[in-house]
This record gives structure tokens, C-alpha cells and sequence, in this order.
């Protein structure tokens, strides 16, 4: 195809009094990209704006406010804001009222922009430009980009972009953001202190079916020929969607990303955490033991690095998930989970980010982001954190290994001890069904609407989405969960090192921390917990394994326990009981600053975190209580 | 979504009439004639690109489950069978 790009406004319709009253001639400062989903949208924001991007949320919902900069000519600055995939603004999710307010110009803080970039897949002409009705309705100048212009010439596809420039009434583009063919044009165009084009004179489409008959109109008027189906997509997915191969694909590629997350990321993390432990004593060992030096290791460092050792899963986690949802294998993937997922009130889009949830709940609450229903998105957000992760395996092995005496039972497959672990993982995924299942007839219980799905063509990921992508991910959490967690690690430093004793540093005991463990006995008692296992829990509310820790100094302190080992001093302790409640108490509870402050950055509220703490919470202490009860009476 | 699950019926003139996308097997090509939904939901579906006089075809059965894809002039849904049950459609006689 020759032409790459038309603008009506040269032609000599340009004097016709429809098009000029929305002309002038002032430079563009802000310019939005809207598209459907799939029109590679995002991917051609990135290509405009590598690297000079701000992420942030949108004042009370959840959607990400997305503005990059591009520089334009000398002193002149162009901000382009990207806007959620929608597939027009009729305002029935959070995403198409955030799309529709920003155009309107009534989003606070964020100025109307200068200009519309619509960005359409014009391999599929005829259903994407049914956006366009809605965008020129209100008013602002539009650039329609026609997007995927090398999937379109490759499979003989074409069209008249005179005509269709002429048609719309506003300027197109014919571009290919994958490989960047075209972008320029867009770059050049914004740049310039051109004629920004003006209002058309376009039919106002109210019906769907109008709409969906005026864009057939427009295609077959522009003499567009779509390109002939992808044999590849059609190939591939006689086998990823065949009945005996596609599942066993699938298994292998959920076993795979589990895998890469727990095997790959899972072990990097460890290693970057015992380096970080280690640089902390390079770093203090200077420094006077005192309540400086503590607040600053055990405080700042170790919230630091806390924040640091979430890196590698995160990436690892999104590196996978950019390769399966850009290759197209992601929305196959959900299909296939579908049915399963359909029976705890969910669609099959929340099996992978409930699958690395049991990785770690952190990437996995990013990774539900794949999911464009709110409704699910939260129910999946609000259930992952019940995944067994590895950050509980420290407190299970220590009370397995205290009170469950290995003996085999399935022959040598099966010991009593891993059975014992194995119940662990079943009662916190049983825990989340029974979640989803409240939640199904409680806050979730809005009119669902139908769950469809596009399948989008097989194509190969880029290095640069992938790279992009995982490294936002990863900025993303650093600075917007870093904050929350710091400020955490500080202050539970701060009150394991005061009040100060005779003018000297307090033990865990007598600190403020240990006081309050004594003070909340009386409430945990019902579950056979004493006062150490008190103070166990209120330091573990920063991270799950810190428990072992403070059990470890709790018994080193005391002259009882002292020469004892960890599991010996606990057997010694703790009832039976006590100790069962303990490991169903960590199964159920959210101890995890991480989490809860993942979860306030991505529904952009402290609302859902404090519900999920709260809930989680009395989940574990009537399922602590319960298990105790039982354990108590069976033992006695 | 409140759907009554449905007997097949017999074979009739009336049966005929009342054929939705979840009756034709995999290899049919129907044409949209009535999408049996009210308003906001209506809307939604009209999207993908299913409108009354559409061309649909049913390109293959999802599994591990009950879903199907479809095709509409050049993309490919995939419907769950109580989505598809609400739009009634007729074989193409093209």
C-alpha cells in the first residue's frame, strides 16, 4: 500500500463551511489514544513515548491513568494520555466512563486533550470503527490510527484511504506499531503546528445495529478488502483448542508458569534477600548498637529489602504472562478454564493470576489486571491471598516438624508429615471456594454481564512489549506498595526498641510490641495461644516468616527454653491444639504488608484492603478456635 | 444470568423457528435473526458484532467445557452456551 497518510483537510474540501469551524491553528499539548482492545493501542503508546511514562490511578476507580511525553518541537512538550481499550463510551464499565469523562474534559486533573489518536486494527475495519461514531460525536479532533497495516498487506487485504479519510471527515494514518512502520507520520503529525482537523459531519448513531451498518457502509465505500483469516491462528488452534491435546498443552503451560515462578523466581528472591541481609551488616556495622542502628536495619533496611525480593517474581511472573497474552495463548488458555472457574462465580480469565497466586499473592493480584470485568477482577483480587504461598512454608514446617511424628502412609509416597502439608494447601484453597462463594451472593452479586471472549490472532511477542511491560510492573509495585511497606518495617522497629529499659534498648518482652502481646493473651486464649504467640502474630502482621524469628529470640530469651532447639522449645509450649490452630490460623490470615499494600494500589482504595484484613482475620481466628476446640477434646 | 435450561425440542415447523447459535453444530453458517435480550445486555452483545442479519459461523467446540467459538466477519468470540442460547438464528440458504 502507498499512501500512508491522508488528511481531508489538504484536499479542497477544506474551504467547505462543515469542516473549517472546527479548525485553528494552535500546537497540540495534550493528546489522548483511545481504541478498542486488541488495536494495539498500548503498544503504539509505548512506541511514541519509551521510557518517559507516569503511571498512576484515576481519582477513586481503579483504572490506570497512563500519560507519556513525547517531545515535539523546540519548547514544545506533547503529553499523550492512554486511555483504557473500550470498545466505545457508552459507559458501562469503569473503563468506558473514565474514557468518556477524560474526552469530555470533566476528569479532575487531567485537562481535555488538544486531540484524539483513535487507534482501530484495520484488519478487522468493519467492527473496530464502530468506536468512531462516539469519539466524533463529542467534538475533539481526531487522527484515526489504522493499526496492524503489516497484517493487513501480508494477508492481501486493502482499502482507499482517500476515501476513507473523506468519508470520516478527519485525517488517517496507516501504521504498524509492532514494527513501527508509520509511527513517525504520527509523531510529525503531532508535532506539527499544523491544522488540527475539524468537527465532521458525522450521523449521530445511537442503535448498535445502526452504528454496526453505518461502519459496513464506510469500509465498502473506502473499496476495503480484509485480509484473508491467518491459516497459522486456524492451524494452531486445531491443536491448542483440540479436545485430548489442547488440555494437556494447557496443563503443561499452568505447570510451567507455577514453575518458573516458584522454581525461577522463587530462589532468586532468596539469594537477593540473603544478599541484601548481608549488605545491611556491611552497611550498619559501623554504627553503635542502639535504637538507631535497629530502627535502621530491622526497620528501613529490611522494609527495603523486602520490597526489593518481590522483584524477581514479579518479573518472572510477567515476563511469562506478556508471552502467553500477547502470543494470543492467554485468551485460549481462559476458555479452557472457563467451566471451572464459572462454578466458584468467576470466568476463566482469573485462572492464572489464582495459579501464580500460590508463587506469591503480589505478582499474582498485578497479574488479575488481565481481567477486564471489575467484578471479577476484585472477586480474584480478594480470594488469591488464600493460596498456600511460600511465605508460609517457614511456620509449617517448624510446627510440623514439632508435633507431627513422621510415619508412612501411602507406603513411601506419602508420610504423615506431608499429608499434614498437603491439608494445609487444601484448607486455604477450600477457603477460597468458600470466599468466592460468599462473595458470589454478597458484594460480587451485581448483573453480571456475559462473559465473551475475543480470540485475537497467534503473533509473536516482541522483546520490547515483554521488557516494557515487566519493567512497569516491577516500577509500579516499587514505588506504589514500597511506600506503604516501609513505613510498616519502621514502625514495628520502632516498637520492638521501645520503651527503653534503665536507659537501655528493651528486650522483645518488655518492648512496647511484647507488651501488647501480653495484653491481647486474653483474646487469643480461646485458641490455646499464650502470650509469645501473641507477640508472633503481631510481628508477622509485616510478613508471614517473620514468626520463626521472633520465636526464635522469645524462647532464646528465656532462661527455660534457652538450651533448647526451636521445635523442642515449641513441643514444650504449645498444646497440640494450640499448635493446629496456629498452622489454620496462617492459613486463613492475611500477614503480609505486601499484600494489603498491593491491593490498596490496585483497586486505588484503603477500603478493599482493611475488608480483606478484617475478613481473613476472623476466618482465622474461628477456624483457629474450632481446630483447637476439636484437637483439645479429641486429645483429652 | 437467569437462562431456564432447554429441552431440545422436536423437530417442527415451530421448533425451527426458535433455533438459537447453541443448536447448530460446528460447521454451520447461520444468520442472526432475533438477539433475545433487553437493554443493557442487548447492547453488550451487539458489540462483538452480533446485530440482527449477521453472518455467524461455528467454528469450534472449546474444551473442558461448553463454550464455543464463533466467527463474525473477521474476528473469532467465544460464548458461553447461556450467552448463545439468547440469540436465535437461521441457517443461511446462500
Amino acid at each position: 500500500m502507498k499512501v500512508q497518510f491522508q488528511d481531508p483537510s489538504t484536499d479542497d474540501r477544506t474551504s467547505s463551511p462543515a469542516n473549517t469551524s472546527g479548525h485553528f491553528r494552535r500546537p497540540i499539548r495534550t493528546a489522548a489514544i483511545l481504541g478498542p482492545p486488541n488495536s494495539g493501542k498500548s503498544t503504539l503508546f509505548n512506541r511514541l513515548t519509551t521510557l518517559r511514562q507516569k503511571v498512576a490511578n484515576y481519582p477513586g476507580v481503579t483504572v490506570e491513568h497512563r500519560a507519556g511525553t513525547l517531545a515535539g518541537n523546540p519548547g514544545q512538550t506533547i503529553t499523550l494520555i492512554d486511555l483504557p481499550g473500550v470498545y466505545d463510551l457508552t459507559a458501562y464499565s469503569e473503563d468506558e466512563r473514565v474514557a468518556a469523562q477524560v474526552l469530555r474534559g470533566e476528569m479532575p486533573g487531567v485537562a481535555i486533550p488538544d486531540l484524539v489518536l483513535v487507534v482501530v486494527d484495520v484488519t478487522n475495519l468493519e467492527r473496530q470503527l464502530t468506536i468512531l461514531p462516539d469519539v466524533l460525536r463529542t467534538g475533539l479532533p481526531a487522527l484515526v490510527v489504522l493499526n496492524m497495516a503489516d497484517l493487513l498487506s501480508k494477508r492481501g487485504g486493502s482499502m482507499d484511504l482517500v476515501k476513507l479519510a473523506t468519508q470520516l471527515g478527519a485525517p488517517v494514518a496507516l501504521v504498524s506499531a509492532t514494527d513501527g512502520r508509520g509511527v513517525d507520520a504520527i509523531a510529525n503529525f503531532l508535532k506539527g503546528n499544523r491544522r488540527a482537523p475539524g468537527k465532521s459531519d458525522l450521523p449521530i448513531l445511537q442503535e448498535a445495529s445502526a452504528c454496526h451498518n453505518w461502519a459496513r457502509q464506510v469500509a465498502r465505500d473506502s473499496d476495503y478488502r480484509p485480509p484473508v483469516p491467518s491459516k497459522w491462528t486456524r492451524r494452531l488452534d486445531g491443536v491448542l483448542l483440540h479436545a485430548l491435546w489442547g488440555p494437556l498443552i494447557f496443563l503443561l503451560v499452568a505447570v510451567l508458569l507455577f514453575q518458573a515462578v516458584f522454581a525461577i523466581g522463587q530462589p532468586l528472591s532468596n539469594g537477593l534477600q540473603n544478599l541484601l541481609n548481608h549488605l545491611g551488616q556491611v552497611f550498619f556495622f559501623w554504627m553503635r548498637v542502639g535504637l538507631v542502628r535497629s530502627v535502621l536495619v530491622d526497620g528501613v533496611w529490611r522494609g527495603l529489602s523486602s520490597i526489593l525480593v518481590f522483584l524477581p517474581q514479579i518479573l518472572v511472573l510477567f515476563l511469562f504472562i506478556t508471552v502467553l497474552e500477547d502470543s494470543g495463548y492467554l485468551s485460549r488458555a481462559a476458555l479452557m478454564a472457563d467451566r471451572t472457574m464459572q462454578r466458584v462465580g468467576l470466568n476463566g480469565k482469573s485462572f492464572v493470576p489464582l495459579l501464580s497466586a500460590y508463587a506469591c499473592a503480589v505478582p499474582a493480584i498485578m497479574a488479575a489486571r488481565t481481567i477486564e470485568n471489575r467484578r471479577d477482577r476484585l472477586g480474584t483480587i480478594l480470594i488469591a491471598p488464600f493460596m498456600t504461598c511460600p511465605a508460609r512454608l517457614p511456620i509449617y514446617t517448624l510446627v510440623i516438624a514439632a508435633f507431627v511424628r513422621e510415619r508412612p502412609l501411602i507406603g513411601p509416597l506419602l508420610g504423615s508429615q506431608g499429608a499434614a502439608m498437603l491439608g494445609l494447601y487444601v484448607i486455604g484453597f477450600l477457603a477460597a471456594l468458600f470466599t468466592a462463594a460468599i462473595l458470589k451472593c454478597s458484594i460480587l452479586k451485581s448483573f453480571p454481564l456475559p462473559f465473551i471472549l475475543e480470540l485475537p490472532e497467534y503473533r509473536w511477542p516482541t522483546w520490547r512489549s515483554i521488557v516494557i511491560r515487566s519493567a512497569d510492573r516491577a516500577w509500579v509495585f516499587t514505588k506504589n506498595a514500597g511506600s506503604v511497606i516501609l513505613i510498616v518495617a519502621t514502625v514495628l522497629a520502632l516498637l520492638a526498641n521501645v520503651p527503653f529499659v534503665g536507659g537501655k534498648r528493651p528486650g522483645l518482652q518488655q518492648s512496647a510490641i511484647g507488651q501488647l502481646g501480653h495484653l491481647i493473651e486474653p483474646a487469643i486464649q480461646p485458641l490455646g495461644f499464650n502470650w509469645r504467640v501473641g507477640i508472633g502474630l503481631l510481628t508477622s502482621v509485616f510478613a508471614r516468616e517473620v514468626i520463626v524469628g521472633t520465636f526464635g529470640t522469645l524462647y532464646g530469651e528465656d532462661p527455660a527454653s534457652r538450651n533448647l532447639s526451636l521445635q523442642a522449645a515449641l513441643h514444650t509450649d504449645l498444646t497440640p491444639g494450640a499448635a493446629a490452630a496456629l498452622l489454620v490460623f496462617f492459613a486463613f490470615a492475611l500477614q503480609c504488608t505486601s499484600t494489603l499494600a498491593v491491593v490498596k494500589r490496585e483497586t486505588n482504595s484503603w477500603k478493599w484492603p482493611a475488608v480483606q484484613f478484617l475478613y481473613m482475620a476472623a476466618l482465622a481466628y474461628l477456624g483457629a478456635f474450632v481446630t483447637n476446640f476439636v484437637i483439645s477434646r479429641l486429645w483429652a | 444470568m437467569v437462562f431456564t435450561p432447554t429441552t431440545p425440542e422436536p423437530n417442527s415447523a415451530v421448533a425451527h423457528e426458535t433455533q438459537t447459535l447453541s443448536d447448530f453444530p460446528v460447521g454451520e453458517t447461520v444468520i442472526v435473526q432475533d438477539i433475545r435480550l433487553e437493554g443493557k445486555l442487548r447492547s453488550y452483545i451487539m458489540r462483538f458484532g452480533i446485530v440482527e442479519g449477521a453472518r455467524v459461523s461455528v467454528v469450534r467446540r472449546v474444551p473442558l467445557g461448553a463454550l464455543r467459538v464463533y466467527r463474525i466477519g473477521q474476528s473469532e468470540i467465544a460464548l458461553r452456551p447461556e450467552t448463545a442460547k439468547q440469540i436465535v438464528a437461521t441457517r443461511n440458504h446462500q
